[in-house]
């Protein structure tokens, strides 16, 4: 309890004699009606706001730049989302969006996203879904999360070969993603997904051990002679370096 | 130490604004597509935008080796930085407009296990240091180098 004189007991209270900052350290009682009514009447934001996990879509579908078309990706997440109440959003790209006008309004369709909406979609959602393209894969990975992925199939002409086919099916092996190949696998997917939420303590690409090789490996290529003609020309000349069946020892 | 960074936009680009943390130290050069997650990346950097697309696309290879020998006579860089795709390629074979010390270094792209790019075996021959991220990919490009993984 302060003694000073501003705050004597018996003095009629005054609006304007708040504690000072040395008092409000120490004090223990509650605020008086008073100083409650200041502080509302200052209207300051309320810092956790910008906290909040629930601003944003829970899931994001993303379709990346490649210019095949997608349909089967995006009419599974048409499908889904329309089986939720929360928000999703879906970039497209180059694949046609299936019922503009029947969308939901929980659901955004978007062509394209640029790096300042991606950035905070990947931070916010509970789960991402994306194609087989590595840069896609690799930003989802930077948020903490572990990406659901289609990949697309040449078969179907979404791609121009298998190479999403193979490179998602290595990644999946070691855990790096959740792949999968139904709207009844992605649907489970996507609901384990959300409940358990993406790694908070990731932030950005984990490849510091890469970068100090690679930093290494180029300071030592520009301290070295740079390749000789001859042996350009015998490496250009070999039909091994264009034959890419033949295995190297 | 100067850097020209030259790649398409999407995971190519991806791959090499991943480098940040090495290429942020050096003075640089960036040659991509003018697409928005380029653009929306690359803010605040110096960009010189190339023609696109390359995937076999011989107007356009035309177009962009006009565009190197402009660019690499004007910038000059001591490095060329590459993870493809196509218009990687008239900046490798023409690298000696930029300098007779010049070095390339070409990086393979994640997602290309079981078979070599294109680009990259076009790129090889005039390779210094040519970069895979997978032990499997070596047995593709002779002489490379396993750095890891971007990620």
């Amino acid at each position: 309890m302060s003694t000073s004189p501003a705050l004597d007991p018996t003095d009629p209270v005054e609006p304007e004699a708040l504690p000072t900052l040395e008092e409000l350290e120490t004090r223990t009682e509650p605020e008086t009606p008073d100083e409650l009514a200041t502080l509302e009447a200052l209207d300051l934001p309320d810092p956790l706001d910008a906290l909040d996990p629930f601003t944003g879509p829970r899931v994001a579908v993303l379709l990346g730049t490649d210019r095949h078309p997608f349909d089967r990706l995006v009419s599974w997440a048409s499908l889904l989302a329309a089986e939720e109440q929360d928000e999703w959003l879906v970039q497209h790209g180059y694949t046609r969006w299936p019922d503009v006008a029947g969308t939901p309004g929980h659901v955004t369709a978007t062509r394209m996203l640029g790096v300042d909406d991606l950035a905070p979609l990947l931070l916010n959602a509970e789960a991402v879904v994306t194609h087989g393209g590595p840069g896609l894969i690799m930003e989802a990975r930077a948020a903490g999360h572990r990406p659901i992925v289609v990949p697309r199939d040449p078969a179907r002409g979404e791609h121009v070969d298998r190479h999403q086919l193979d490179f998602t099916a290595r990644l999946a092996a070691d855990g790096t993603i959740t792949l999968v190949h139904t709207v009844d696998e992605l649907r489970t997917a996507v609901r384990e997904a959300r409940a358990s939420g993406r790694d908070i303590s990731v932030n950005g690409p984990q490849n510091a051990e890469m970068i100090a090789r690679f930093a290494a490996a180029v300071d030592q290529a520009r301290r070295s002679p740079r390749a000789p003609l001859w042996r350009w020309l015998l490496r250009s000349l070999d039909p091994r370096s264009l034959d890419p069946r033949r295995p190297r020892t | 130490m100067k850097v020209l960074l030259v790649c398409s936009s999407g995971g190519h680009l991806a791959h090499l604004t991943s480098l940040e943390p090495w290429w942020s130290a050096h003075e640089r050069h960036w040659v991509t597509f003018e697409t928005l997650d380029a653009t929306t990346k690359l803010v605040g950097e110096k960009v010189t935008y190339a023609y696109a697309p390359t995937t076999r696309n011989l107007v356009n290879l035309v177009r962009n080796s006009f565009l190197a020998v402009r660019v690499l006579r004007r910038e000059r860089p001591d490095v060329i930085v590459s993870t493809g795709a196509g218009s990687a390629v008239p900046f490798f074979w023409l690298r000696r407009l930029a300098g007779r010390q010049v070095r390339t270094v070409y990086l393979e792209v994640i997602d290309r296990v079981d078979s070599p790019t294109l680009t990259g075996r076009l790129c090889r021959p005039v390779t210094d240091l040519f970069c895979v991220q997978w032990a499997e990919q070596l047995r593709w490009y002779r002489g490379a180098l396993l750095v890891g993984k971007v990620w």
